[in-house]
């Protein structure tokens, strides 16, 4: 890592987990995280010249959530049909009802929180997974402070309604 | 009206209730937690939505970093790929229902084709009867009077 910028092998290597842990948060499924982890790489490959040393986990984070945000407009303004995936290392995960019976309290999170409207399932994630600050996130979003700490606020509202056998 | 003025308060009302996830993430100054605990001494219903939001938010943190299923995820070559694989596919899939408009909505050959087969046979009907087709046609078309 030279004057503080890391290269896109660094990148790769150190922050590759969580990288993927927040795009698998904000997607809900590993095909997606995958197609989102992919896309941020490439631009994290363009991006790397204009990186100025601060926090990278939080330019980071801001780089696949721009990405998720772009994939979730994009499907809004046309529908998706699939084509056949001919790569084969990609890993297709089972349908969340074949394993049911096998489902810990993560997974019940997990689709609590993919259950979650993308304007309040950002900011959560944001915060409690890649835990950037309300500013941070605020930045990120282009949206005011005060909208972030509502949003994420209704967020955790509607998840512990949807998790309320989880109470502790 | 903005998101922040539409949102629940406190029952007092002047405390918008997203303080207390604030709270609970250290992004309150000093004089707003205080408000804000001030607030919890006299309200159970805030006491109560507190305990819910730091349920749900310990719940979301304590989620197990995820790894990626496998370490091309994590190769700039295969997300390469992967893209271009997405634009051949998309470039395809134009091409087909540009194929099959084009079908569909071009007339074909024999539509636009004259019945020329027709036509001579008609005309070489009517020329066999002693007076072609153009002198049946001009005899018609001679003024009132003026005619035979």
């Amino acid at each position: 890592m030279a004057d503080g910028v890391p290269t896109w092998e660094e990148v790769a290597r150190d922050y590759g987990r969580f990288l993927y842990t927040v795009a698998y948060r904000l997607a809900g499924n590993d095909d997606e995280a995958q197609d989102l982890v992919q896309e941020a790489l490439l631009r994290v490959r363009r991006g790397l010249e204009r990186y100025e040393p601060g926090s990278l986990e939080g330019w980071l984070a801001r780089i696949v959530t721009n990405v998720f945000l772009d994939e979730v407009r994009r499907r809004k303004r046309r529908p998706v049909h699939a084509f056949p995936d001919d790569d084969p290392d990609r890993v297709v995960p089972p349908a969340p009802a074949a394993d049911e019976a096998g489902r810990d309290l993560s997974d019940e999170v997990q689709a609590a929180l993919a259950e979650l409207p993308e304007e309040f399932r950002v900011p959560v994630v944001l915060c409690d997974v890649a835990d950037q600050s309300y500013e941070q996130i605020a930045d990120a979003l282009n949206v005011p402070v005060g909208t972030v700490r509502s949003r994420l606020h209704r967020g955790r509202r509607l998840l512990r309604a949807s998790l309320s056998e989880y109470a502790r | 009206m903005s998101e922040i003025m539409r949102e629940p308060t406190s029952p007092g009302g002047d405390l918008p209730e997203s303080l207390l996830s604030a709270l609970l993430d250290g992004e309150l100054t000093a004089p707003e937690a205080a408000a804000v605990r001030a607030r919890l001494e006299v309200s159970p219903e805030w006491r109560e939505i507190l305990e819910e939001v730091r349920v749900a938010r310990d719940l979301v943190r304590d989620l197990p970093p995820r790894e990626p299923p496998t370490a091309n995820v994590l190769d700039l070559d295969a997300a390469r790929r992967r893209r271009r694989g997405r634009w051949v596919a998309a470039a395809g899939a134009v091409a087909a229902m540009v194929a099959v408009g084009a079908v569909a909505f071009v007339p074909g050959p024999d539509r636009v084709r004259p019945p020329v087969a027709t036509f001579t046979d008609a005309h070489a009907a009517r020329s066999s009867m002693g007076n072609d087709a153009i002198s049946t046609l001009a005899g018609a078309a001679v003024p009132e009077g003026q005619g035979r």
